[in-house]
């Protein structure tokens, strides 16, 4: 005898059919209230009639698609849940075993009904309306300046370009399903800065325009951040940077790519970047071999420099990790100032970033070097594991 | 579905005693339904009843019903006055195929408790709101609510 066995024979007969009524009642679809016929799970875990989900999606076609329990958006194609619909059938066979009255039959034949709708939308593949087909979901990338873009081709989504009714990608002509809205740059501080940066916005008329911009960028730099860990991290990284530059080699990466990965918090790692190219500044008097900040004229903007160091130092990441190419690749950059068309993408991102770092104002720069003080962690991991 | 849901919705709100009186208008049809809607305690609406239509439409429940108050009876920032039409988000963009009629009469009900003055189809009441001009809001209401009942006796009060 097995487990289930000795469970229902220990209940007796009369929790028997209590469990029979409770699972029955529970098995009802929110949308018909009838017992669930077959019954789809969404991603959330909710389970509707196929029949029901489907009208619910057509009427909504034009609009991000949700659960309508709790309203989690439907990404994916829902499933068909085989188990809840074998159970759901047995019991329903039992009941009709017992002998029913003829409303119970007709019941029972429009399952059938719905049921044979179902496997010839399944042998047609047209499930749902074919709502899932050629369509998909705008997605923002926040390493990348937060634009809308289309997920199947990665197209840019113009907001503006947008149609209420109808968003289609003006490339693979997909269906958009949800709302094309590019990310507001404020998502990206952390919650206690927002806080602070929208009281002081609200103050803002009493200070200068750059005093308040200012402001903000001190406080994004230090909050949270413990001073301290900050400048060890920073002894740290200035040692590995400096082999980097020197040597070339691997190991250099590997303990560049440790030293960052450990740095989890975001705000240090700005810290630690920040005080990283103050050093480079400073050597940038004796050190031949960074070319391009030489040639930038003192005079420059203290925000223009750290852009400058920091497309640096991508670049002598970059040709580490492609180290084939490296001559090219760096001295194209650094001979007509260091940068390239930011049309160009044939060389990922880096150059776009870069190119990125200037055309943003100052207040921007900063969730900007962040940004690409993140990418560059992680491509040290990517090169990491390459090695391996 | 669409009748049998209904059915199923009528059944149900009998058995749970309906205290929200939610009745079709007719028993053979079930598209045309009413509700007699207390004012809520402690609102200024206390003691006033009024009458809500609600209209089912054929693809029920995939679209929202439409609902509104019996014209010229209904003073509220987000009521017309003169059509009686509600702007209420769950009878719009919010609307899922799970609420049933006692769902929507619960938000129309929390609606008069928190009126929103940001979308305003009384204008003067939203600017009133809006403004934080507690005491003309209250005495306009007030004004509004006296004067129908004395002209029309649709909204009788009870205490």
């Amino acid at each position: 005898m097995n487990q289930a066995d000795k469970i229902v024979e220990n209940l007796g007969k009369k929790k028997n059919k209590t469990i029979v009524t409770n699972l029955l009642s529970s098995s009802q679809c929110h949308i018909c209230h009838e017992i669930l016929n077959i019954p789809i799970m969404l991603s959330c875990g909710h389970n509707y009639c196929y029949m029901c989900l489907k009208s619910w999606f057509k009427t909504n076609e034009n609009r991000l698609l949700g659960c309508p329990d709790c309203r989690k958006s439907v990404d994916v194609t829902p499933a068909f849940n085989l188990f809840l619909d074998h159970q759901l059938k047995f019991i329903l066979n039992l009941v009709k075993e017992k002998g029913v009255d003829s409303k119970w039959d007709q019941t029972l034949s429009e399952r059938e009904q719905d049921e044979a709708i179902y496997k010839n939308d399944v042998a047609k593949d047209m499930l749902f309306a074919n709502v899932f087909k050629n369509s998909t979901l705008s997605v923002v990338d926040m390493d990348d300046d937060g634009i809308p873009r289309c997920g199947n081709c990665h197209w840019e989504l113009d907001p503006d370009d947008m149609d209420e009714e109808e968003n289609v990608c003006p490339h693979c002509h997909y269906r958009i399903r949800n709302n094309v809205a590019p990310a507001d740059s404020e998502n990206v501080m952390s919650g206690s800065v927002r806080s602070i940066a929208n009281d002081l916005r609200r103050r803002a008329e009493e200070y200068s325009e750059g005093e308040y911009d200012d402001i903000i960028d001190d406080i994004r730099r230090y909050s949270d951040s413990d001073l301290e860990s900050g400048v060890d991290d920073y002894i740290s990284h200035e040692d590995s940077a400096n082999r980097n530059m020197s040597l070339h080699d691997n190991e250099a990466i590997d303990e560049d790519a440790n030293s960052k990965s450990e740095n989890e918090d975001e705000l240090e790692e700005e810290h630690d970047s920040e005080m990283d190219s103050f050093i480079e500044n400073d050597e940038e008097d004796n050190d031949e071999e960074i070319m391009d900040s030489e040639d930038e004229p003192s005079s420059m903007s203290r925000k223009r420099k750290y852009s400058v160091l920091d497309d640096d130092e991508e670049n002598q990441i970059n040709n580490d990790a492609n180290s084939s190419e490296q001559d090219s690749d760096f001295y194209e950059h650094n001979e007509d100032e260091g940068f390239v068309s930011g049309d160009s993408l044939d060389d990922g991102s880096d150059n776009e970033v870069a190119q990125n770092d200037q055309e943003m104002d100052e207040a921007e720069s900063e969730n900007e070097e962040d940004v690409s003080s993140r990418k560059r962690s992680r491509r040290g991991q990517v090169v990491l594991s390459d090695d391996e | 579905m669409n009748n049998s849901r209904l059915l199923k919705e009528w059944k149900q709100l009998i058995k749970s005693g309906n205290k929200y009186n939610i009745t079709p208008i007719t028993d053979e049809d079930l598209t045309h339904w009413q509700c007699i809607l207390q004012g809520p305690n402690k609102s200024l609406y206390q003691g006033f009843n009024f009458t809500l239509k609600i209209l089912i439409p054929i693809d029920y429940p995939m679209s929202p019903p439409q609902v509104k108050f019996i014209p010229n009876t209904m003073p509220h920032p987000n009521v017309d006055w003169n059509t009686g039409v509600l702007c209420l988000d769950v009878l719009k963009n919010m609307w899922s195929p799970i609420f049933n009629l006692q769902y929507i009469v619960e938000c129309v009900i929390r609606l008069l408790n928190e009126p929103n003055g940001d979308s305003p189809l009384n204008l003067e009441l939203g600017t009133l709101l809006r403004l934080g001009d507690h005491s003309g809001y209250n005495g306009l209401i007030k004004y509004y609510l006296h004067h129908h009942q004395s002209h029309h006796g649709d909204a009788n009060i009870i205490i």
